[in-house]
């Protein structure tokens, strides 16, 4: 078992050292982590990185420096090995003018999967575009281009899987399934890393993420642990009793508690030791006879741990 | 903080195991996709018309020779027709190839690029030169069908007309049938390499299409003036004139007369032609595979 967040256990991808530049502009600056069975959420805000990164894993963009192997080896040693990737680009890569079984059957053959039409119609049913299969791809929706370009990914069945905003244009419905079927594809043992920017989505979706920022790697690991790590910001908590105003003056002052302000009948408290403000939230609701009804952390979300990576706030 | 605070497990993935198609699989699916995006098969109408179009003026003239000979009765290959031999068909057949190839090149190469679809292609287990052979092929395949198909109905056609029995006639003509391909190369690659190499470049389909149109019919005249003017080496300039180099070779293999075609006309044997032709599509090739490293 590895010590370090950044780095997978049983590592499919590894990416040791990274850097890309595009002129004078650095992409990607030495970045070190791994990718292992399961799903790894990859966060950045726009320009980040995060679409060169993919990039590089999957061998499409050679990095300027360091390297990545995908189980040992550097994917674009041997073309053989993408019959073990998947990749859904951002981009549309889609044929406008094929219908989705046209187009599956198409990319399997790329693959070199023997019957590319039974390939297709099993990743057609996967993504649940049967009822869809001989429409053309030009008159789809973009949730379901979305979820053809997810089959196409998924038509020579490969052990590791990367994409690139797969979320993007699906409705909820659509959505709640494709993250249901990454959650599936990740529990039967494939390597799945998704990027987003939709943070709520991740957070549905795995635990685990790796946040790039500016090129950097800013975070890694479980959501919680993440945040646990921001020891220098304060926690928000979220108090809520019986007594508000009362409960809240009587907070005022003390040394575990750095600040407290009232919001109609929420207590909204910060510390820097969590453990301390809960032993004293516990004494004084006892000896003011105080019924609690909520004490809840109100930045352990991804997205507030998001907020304060970008932003440091 | 550097704890690890998740666990994963391993599940015991089970890849794909089945029989996996070798690498020509892949690169007939890339051809017959590109035959029908060539012919506008499954687009609107408007993308058919151009090819079939084309396709009609290659095709329509042979058949009709065919039956113009058919009710003439006494025709005979050598006999004076309308149409002319094999040569004269190929002239007609050399402006629809140049037509034909304007189009379908960018239409192979530049949405691929422009519409992001080649991480299709660098996310499969395939090479560079299995997309450049993929696309190349298709565009050589529709290139060499407009040229043999209507020259072998007239082959086929007249020699079942000949008085000399279809047969025989089939024997004594083979030779055209090797002057037809030997023809068809330098065609096929004349012309279809210069619009794949513009096409390897070009952001723009509109652009690239009248880039190489204005490339292939101004560049006889800039060989028409560097036949006249009177400069050191300037006879070389003659071979700008990328129209003419396959004619020059289907005048040599059918015996007919070079005319003032000028690359000839300033003392250039037809091998010449036959190695610029050579040069030409070899370079497209090492230029199509350095952009698409660089792509794919």
């Amino acid at each position: 078992m590895t010590t370090k967040p950044a780095l997978a256990a049983n590592p499919t991808i590894e990416v040791n050292d990274v850097s890309k530049w595009f002129g004078q502009k650095v992409a990607v600056s030495a970045v070190s982590c791994s990718f292992g069975p399961g799903l790894t959420g990859l966060l950045g805000p726009n320009g980040a990185g995060k679409t060169t990164l993919l990039r590089m894993l999957t061998g499409l963009t050679l990095p300027s420096q360091g390297e990545v192997l995908i189980e040992g080896a550097r994917p674009r040693s041997n073309v053989d090995r993408y019959r073990d990737i998947g990749f859904v680009p951002e981009e549309s890569a889609l044929y406008d003018a094929l219908s989705a079984r046209e187009y599956l059957t198409y990319a399997a053959t790329l693959s070199r999967v023997k019957d590319p039409r039974a390939a297709a119609d099993r990743a057609l049913e996967t993504v649940d575009l049967t009822g869809d299969a001989n429409r053309r791809v030009g008159g789809f929706s973009k949730g379901m281009r979305q979820r053809t370009k997810v089959a196409a990914a998924l038509v020579h069945d490969p052990k590791i899987l990367v994409l690139d905003e797969p979320l993007n244009g699906t409705d909820p419905v659509q959505r709640a399934h494709l993250i249901h079927l990454l959650g599936e594809l990740a529990a039967n043992g494939k390597t799945v890393i998704v990027s987003s920017h939709v943070l709520q989505e991740v957070e549905r979706m795995t635990a685990r993420v790796i946040a790039i920022v500016d090129g950097k790697l800013a975070a890694a690991g479980d959501i919680a642990a993440i945040r646990r790590a921001m020891s220098h910001i304060p926690y928000r908590v979220l108090v809520q009793c019986d007594k508000p105003r009362e409960f809240a003056a009587a907070l005022l002052g003390n040394t575990a508690i750095t600040s407290v302000s009232l919001e109609e009948d929420r207590i909204h408290l910060e510390t820097t030791d969590l453990l301390a403000l809960g032993r004293v939230v516990a004494r004084y609701a006892s000896d003011l006879d105080v019924r609690l009804a909520t004490f809840a952390p109100e930045d352990e979300s991804l997205e507030s741990v998001f907020r304060y990576l970008v932003d440091g706030r | 903080m550097t704890d690890d605070s998740g666990v994963v497990y391993d599940l015991g993935y089970k890849p794909y195991e089945g029989q996996r198609l070798g690498r020509s699989g892949a690169i007939k699916a890339m051809i017959k996709d590109g035959l029908r995006r060539s012919f506008g098969i499954r687009r609107k109408a408007r993308k058919k018309i151009y090819p079939w179009l084309l396709a009609g003026i290659a095709f329509l003239p042979a058949i009709a020779f065919v039956a113009f000979a058919f009710l003439w009765g006494s025709f005979s290959p050598d006999s004076e027709s309308p149409f002319g031999g094999h040569a004269q068909y190929i002239s007609l057949v050399g402006t629809v190839i140049i037509l034909f190839v304007a189009s379908a090149a960018p239409n192979l190469l530049i949405p691929d690029r422009e519409d992001g679809v080649l991480a299709v292609y660098s996310s499969r287990p395939m090479t560079v030169w299995d997309y450049i052979l993929g696309r190349v092929g298709a565009l050589f395949a529709v290139a060499a069908t407009f040229f043999i198909v209507p020259n072998l109905v007239m082959y086929v056609g007249l020699a079942a007309l000949d008085k000399a029995g279809f047969a025989s006639a089939l024997v004594n003509n083979l030779d055209d049938l090797v002057k037809v391909l030997v023809t068809m190369f330098a065609y096929v690659v004349g012309y279809g390499a210069p619009a794949l190499l513009i096409a390897t470049y070009a952001k723009r389909v509109g652009p690239a299409v009248g880039v190489y149109l204005a490339t292939i019919f101004i560049s006889p005249a800039f060989a028409e003036i560097f036949k006249v003017i009177d400069l050191p080496g300037g006879r070389f300039g003659t071979l700008v004139s990328l129209q003419q180099h396959p004619e020059v070779i289907r005048n040599w293999a059918f015996g007919e007369s070079q005319g003032d075609i000028p690359m000839t006309s300033v003392g250039f044997e037809p091998w010449v032609s036959a190695v610029f032709i050579a040069a030409v599509g070899a370079l497209t090739m090492y230029l199509m595979a350095r952009r698409y490293r660089r792509e794919l």
